[in-house]
């Protein structure tokens, strides 16, 4: 159906371009009630033709040469005209003439091309478009997106992960514990049954000091990151560790170091306190947008420096053990600064690292395509 | 060293922090080691306190007793 000034590329375009130009029109219809009600004030003020047919030139002589004899009467509308008072009705009705032009640009695209159209004129062109409004009018590729996506054996549908959730599961002997870990061999004659693998980071006994795990995530999206998962557990462990902190930091590709984004500060009470093996979350709230093509890392510290403190364990999936090539950017499966000081770094060299092929832990970092608001 | 469900309770009690001292377990309110010769052993956060099977847990800190110097504590 041809559509009359339809000169957008796309339904969707034009669609959009009606609307703008409507949108445009309130300012002008606010004009117009007022004008109008300014009219309809004044109407019964008008001086009607017997009364200037009753005025005579010797009268308005009279009203120019002295005002003080114009205050009722046929003089007095002579004077208000002559005083220009009523000059403003050529605004008003100049102000229905370019609503009229709007309204009709409004519906057809196309200059109203003086005063030919009717007003039967606009309603037939109303008429198609109204008729057009039930026909499709989007086009996929020209709408923003609503939310992102992650298939749900990779994560939640907003996430990015270090490895996908589906791989969280393991044979582990089952021997009572809940997680088993997968530095530890597996007795050929043990009883197996499936678990969820996990690490528990090593114990430097009577030093405030903890490995570091740094595990990549390639962000694949536009948006801001919102939250960080990761899970935690303690297994039987039911004492409190000294310090945990998880972190989000990105490769920084001017200077090789992987720089603090946000961290959560020590959460061992907190956040990771917890007695079973639970998916943790944390709203990071720091509204920073992430673009396709940036290196995360979630980062993760236990210090556990008492003779009878231990680890909570960690949800990782094992990797191959197969190292990669040191031409490759991301050359390993995780990094480890072993036995660092309490606390995430503000910066460290990724090259300062040592590379791990044995277990990738599970962190995902959800990412909205809309600033969250504070 | 032995440690029953009943001492767990009496030392969460006295305090928050553990120590070995003198081949004895201590508790105090203080992370920082209140004799010389002190030896940390863990944090008994209230909140972990409340949430465990004090019988488990005297299971699980005897195994890791062995964790600790040999003393006269029975």
């Amino acid at each position: 159906m041809s559509v009359p000034g339809r000169r957008a590329d796309t339904d969707a375009k034009w669609a959009r371009d009606v609307e703008a130009r409507l949108r445009g029109l309130d300012t002008r219809i606010s004009r117009v009630s007022e004008s109008t009600r300014e009219l309809a004030e004044r109407s019964d003020k008008l001086p009607s033709p017997w009364q200037i047919g009753a005025v005579s030139r010797a009268d308005i002589l009279a009203s120019v040469n002295d005002p003080d004899n114009l205050e009722e009467g046929p003089h007095s509308l002579i004077a208000e005209i002559l005083s220009g008072k009523w000059l403003d009705l050529g605004g008003v009705i100049g102000n229905l003439a370019s609503t009229w032009t709007a309204l009709w640009e409004a519906f057809t695209g196309t200059s109203a091309g003086g005063s030919d159209k009717s007003l039967g004129d606009l309603f037939d062109a109303a008429s198609q478009v109204s008729t057009h409004a039930t026909e499709a009018i989007a086009r996929l590729e020209e709408i923003g997106e609503a939310t992102n996506t992650t298939v749900a054996y990779i994560g939640d549908i907003q996430d990015m992960v270090t490895v996908a959730r589906a791989l969280l599961v393991t044979l582990a002997p089952a021997d009572g514990r809940r997680t088993h870990d997968i530095n530890e061999a597996i007795p050929s004659s043990a009883n197996l049954t499936y678990t969820m693998p996990s690490i528990r980071p090593p114990v430097y006994t009577g030093q405030t000091r903890g490995d570091i795990y740094y595990t990549p995530i390639v962000v694949d999206r536009n948006g801001w990151v919102d939250r960080l998962r990761w899970i935690v557990g303690a297994d039987v462990t039911p004492f409190s560790l000294d310090y945990y902190e998880v972190a989000l930091c990105v490769y920084n590709p001017d200077n090789g170091d992987i720089e603090k984004v946000w961290g959560s500060g020590n959460i061992k009470d907190t956040a990771a306190n917890t007695t079973t093996l639970t998916e943790a979350e944390i709203a990071m709230g720091i509204n920073q947008a992430c673009r396709p093509g940036q290196i995360l890392f979630f980062a993760h510290q236990q210090v556990a420096p008492g003779l009878l403190q231990n680890t909570r364990a960690l949800a990782a999936v094992p990797a191959g053990r197969v190292a990669r090539p040191s031409s490759l950017l991301l050359d390993a499966a995780c990094y480890i600064a072993e036995g660092h000081l309490t606390g995430i770094p503000s910066s460290i060299a990724l090259s300062s690292l040592t590379k791990s092929n044995r277990f990738i832990p599970w962190g995902a970092v959800s990412v909205v395509t809309e600033e969250p608001t504070p | 060293m032995r440690f029953t469900a009943a001492r767990i309770r009496k030392l969460a009690a006295a305090g928050r922090y553990w120590w070995l001292r003198d081949g004895e377990v201590v508790a105090t309110d203080s992370r920082e080691p209140q004799r010389s010769g002190d030896v940390y052993l863990l944090d008994a956060a209230p909140q972990w306190v409340a949430q465990a099977d004090l019988k488990e847990l005297a299971t699980h800190l005897n195994a890791l007793s062995k964790r600790l110097p040999s003393t006269g504590d029975s």
